[in-house]
C-alpha cells in the first residue's frame, strides 16, 4: 500500500477516478465497519450501513473542507448513520446497567482472560463489549484501538471534552465489571 | 492512581486482543460497483433543448428575411386582404354566448384566488420535484 496522505486520494476521487477511492474504503473498511457492528450489533445491518455510508461519502466528497482528518469525517458518518437505524428500528437498547465501580484485582482479571483460547477470549472480550452503551463502545474502540486523540473522539460523537472523559473512565471500569461477572463462572468451572 | 493506569493498560490490552471486525470479502467491489451505477444515472440524464441550434439559426434566418422583405416592399401589404371579404366575422362577434351567464362579485373573486393558489402550488410542487 502507498503512503500517500488521504488528500492526495481525495484529490484523485474529486478528479473522477474512482480507483483512488477503492483505496480509501480499503483502508477505512474495517474501522468503519467496527464501528457500526458495535452500535446496531447485526452483522447484516452492519454490512449495509457501511457500504452506504462510503457511497454517501463518496457523493458528499465536495462538502469535504479537510479542516478535520478523512477519518474523522467518515466515522462521524457511520456513528449517526448506525444510530439512526438503531432509532428506525427501535431497538432496545440491551446495555446493562452498572453502578459499582470496579475494584477487584485486574492481575487475577487478566491472568484468568490468559488461560482462555484465543477464539473463547475474543468471544467473552466481544460480548462484553456488546453489553456497553453504544457511546462507550465508540469512545473505548477509538481511543484504545485507533489511538485517537480525545479531541477527534469528541468531534466524532459530538460531545464536550470534560464529557468524553468522565465516558471513557467509567465505560473502562464498566467493561472490567461486566468481564469479570462473565470470567468468574467460567474459572469456578475450570476448578 | 496506580488502579487507573492499570485499568487503562487493561483496556488497552482487551481492545487490541478482539481488534477489528471484517467485512465481507467482496466489501470494496460491492461499494464501487454501486457507485459506478450512480454515476451512470448522472451522466445518463442529458437535457437536449426543445429548439436545437440549428432550429433557432433558420428561425432568425426567417425572422430577418421577413424583416428585409417588409423593409424594402411597398407601403401597401404584399397580400392583398381586401380580396377577401371578412365581413362574416362581425356577424359572428355580434352573438354573445354569455350573455345569460352572470356571476357574483363573491365568486369572481374566489375563482381569481383559487386560480392564484394553484399558480402557487405548481411552483413549490415542482421545488419538490426537482
Amino acid at each position: 500500500m502507498s503512503n500517500k496522505p488521504d488528500e492526495y486520494y481525495i484529490n484523485q476521487t474529486l478528479n473522477g477516478n474512482v480507483n483512488a477511492y477503492a483505496f480509501l474504503i480499503e483502508k477505512y473498511k474495517h474501522m468503519v465497519f467496527t464501528l457500526s457492528i458495535r452500535i446496531v450489533k447485526n452483522r447484516e445491518e452492519a454490512e449495509e450501513i457501511s457500504q452506504d455510508v462510503f457511497v454517501k461519502a463518496y457523493t458528499n466528497l465536495k462538502s469535504f473542507k479537510g479542516d478535520s482528518k478523512f477519518s474523522t469525517w467518515i466515522y462521524k458518518i457511520v456513528y449517526y448513520a448506525s444510530l439512526d437505524v438503531i432509532k428506525r428500528n427501535k431497538k432496545q437498547i440491551n446495555s446493562e446497567n452498572i453502578d459499582e465501580i470496579y475494584e477487584g484485582d485486574l492481575g487475577v482479571l487478566q491472568d484468568a482472560l490468559s488461560y482462555l483460547e484465543e477464539k473463547e477470549r475474543k468471544s467473552i472480550i466481544k460480548k462484553s463489549l456488546l453489553k456497553l452503551n453504544e457511546d462507550e463502545q465508540v469512545i473505548l474502540t477509538l481511543y484504545y484501538f485507533e489511538e485517537m486523540p480525545l479531541k477527534e473522539i469528541s468531534e466524532v460523537v459530538n460531545l464536550s471534552l470534560d464529557n468524553i472523559k468522565v465516558k471513557l473512565f467509567r465505560a473502562r471500569k464498566k467493561l472490567a465489571t461486566i468481564l469479570e461477572h462473565v470470567i468468574e463462572p467460567k474459572t469456578i468451572n475450570l476448578k | 492512581m496506580k488502579q487507573d493506569k492499570n485499568i487503562d493498560d487493561f483496556s488497552k490490552y482487551l481492545l487490541k486482543d478482539v481488534g477489528l471486525e471484517k467485512p465481507s470479502s467482496n466489501f470494496v467491489a460491492k461499494v464501487i460497483n454501486t457507485i459506478n451505477i450512480e454515476n451512470s444515472k448522472v451522466s445518463n440524464v442529458v437535457y437536449k433543448p426543445i429548439i436545437s441550434k440549428i432550429g433557432w439559426f433558420f428561425i432568425a434566418i426567417s425572422f430577418i428575411g421577413l424583416m428585409i422583405v417588409l423593409y424594402f416592399s411597398n407601403t401597401e401589404s404584399i397580400i392583398q386582404f381586401s380580396v377577401i371579404d371578412l365581413s362574416f366575422f362581425d356577424k359572428l362577434m355580434a352573438i354573445n354566448i354569455f350573455e345569460n351567464i352572470k356571476l357574483s362579485k363573491i365568486f369572481s373573486f374566489s375563482f381569481m384566488l383559487f386560480s392564484l393558489l394553484v399558480l402557487v402550488q405548481l411552483h413549490f410542487i415542482k421545488k419538490i420535484l426537482q
